[in-house]
């Protein structure tokens, strides 16, 4: 038996008051989609109508899924997004054949719900509207969002020609997406499994720019990595510290001593 | 003298580097340790810097080692990058174990330990200074060897203070 997906009227904080802000058009990970606003009780956790089996709803579902299959073009679902969970307020057979098709992202016209005691979820919010309206990027998901502002910092010291957009579009895909596919191969996910790539990159980062006054120039960022595990007393491997290379090492000084 | 056959010096070349670090993770350490007690709060900032300089030293040679390192690098490039002979006597010095600081030491001596190191590493950047080929090891080995000088004239300033 399914479970029910979540209902956004009983997430809500009971007699608490909201800012509601229009967060615009983004690209959603299809697994954060979490709940409905209007279909509450009668979706399954795969957004599918539970007690209306008609011939009617399984056809128009089936219609969707097929259109999904010869790559139509769908207008974007409508969300409202909740303390990191995204609810359908419009759009739940289109979630629900981009969850049987498997796809992974999906368009979204989001409008983000926080509560007005939460001043650090607030913060963290404008942060990530300043940074996406400065810099055009609205694919970056970060648990702590306050990272967002030293992001725009970073893109904003990238330079590059072109106008502001152009400036942050270049630091997304030649700085920051390369340095993130480095941050998954290494042992750092592992360390940090509670935070999302974009936040280890801000972790290593800020070190740096506390540590050092930023990541040091013509560095390949492998070597900052092994750095900051190094620094933060996190296990790194180092293959000519092996006992291999200390044997060798050993034989040769005292064979070049009695030389 | 003593020459090896060519893939040996580059292995030694990444052993001697890796020394090196290992070498420049002890300072770390040393410093962090430092940074935690007490009795430094007054230098916080100098010893915080020379925390961190001796984190930038690791990454400079461990960036250097990758370099060498890496498959299918220039086969020119990776000729200028070994050294011709093995400082072995240096690196028995890079080999001594790091002092250990105990509780009853004073600011003076402990000041003492980390200017013997940074001489230490002083003496062993010139010598691979000397021995490097290429100008970019020249280049780094000097670069750090200034860096584990001005150490040193910083930790002997401060020396002074508490002297007189």
């Amino acid at each position: 038996m399914r479970g029910k997906v979540k209902c956004f009227e009983e997430e809500l904080e009971k007699g608490e008051s909201f800012t509601v802000m229009d967060a615009g058009l983004r690209v959603v990970e299809v697994k954060a989609i979490t709940g409905t606003v209007d279909k509450c009780g009668e979706l399954d956790d795969h957004f599918r109508y539970t007690r209306r089996r008609d011939l009617h709803e399984r056809s128009r579902r089936h219609r969707i899924v097929e259109a999904f299959q010869k790559n139509a073009f769908f207008p974007p679902v409508d969300l409202y997004l909740y303390r990191g969970e995204y609810y359908v307020v419009d759009g739940n057979r289109r979630v629900s054949a981009a969850i049987q098709m498997g796809i992974a992202y999906i368009d979204a016209n989001v409008t983000e719900y926080i509560n007005r005691k939460n001043f650090i979820e607030i913060a963290g919010a404008l942060y990530r509207r300043r940074f996406e309206q400065e810099t055009g990027i609205r694919t970056i998901a970060l648990s702590f969002e306050n990272g967002f502002g030293f992001l725009r910092r970073e893109a904003e010291g990238y330079r590059e020609t072109g106008g502001p957009s152009l400036h942050g579009k270049s630091w997304y895909s030649q700085l920051f997406l390369p340095r993130c596919m480095k941050i998954e191969k290494s042992m750092l996910p592992a360390h940090y499994s509670n935070l999302r790539t974009g936040d280890i990159y801000i972790l290593v980062g800020e070190f740096y720019l506390n540590f050092m006054g930023g990541i040091p120039e013509h560095t390949d960022y492998d070597t900052i990595i092994s750095g900051f595990l190094f620094a933060h007393g996190l296990p790194f491997r180092r293959r000519f510290r092996g006992q291999v290379y200390r044997l060798l090492t050993h034989v040769f000084m005292h064979r070049m001593r009695r030389i | 003298m003593v020459f090896m056959v060519k893939p040996l010096r580059t292995l030694f070349m990444r052993i001697v580097l890796e020394k090196a670090i290992v070498f420049e993770e002890r300072s770390y350490r040393f410093y962090e340790y430092l940074l935690g007690q007490a009795i430094f709060k007054d230098i916080f900032d100098l010893i915080k810097r020379l925390s961190g300089q001796e984190l930038h030293h690791r990454i400079m040679l461990e960036e250097m080692q990758r370099r060498i390192s890496v498959k299918g690098a220039d086969p020119n490039r990776r000729k200028q990058l070994e050294i011709g002979q093995l400082p072995s006597e240096e690196l028995d010095a890079l080999c001594e174990e790091w002092p250990v600081i105990s509780a009853e030491d004073s600011r003076e001596t402990i000041l003492n330990k980390a200017l013997h190191k940074e001489r230490c590493a002083c003496r062993f950047y010139r010598k691979m200074m000397k021995l490097a080929r290429s100008d970019d090891l020249k280049q780094l080995f000097q670069t750090l060897l200034g860096e584990e000088m001005g150490h040193a004239a910083d930790i002997e300033e401060e020396l002074e203070k508490i002297l007189h």
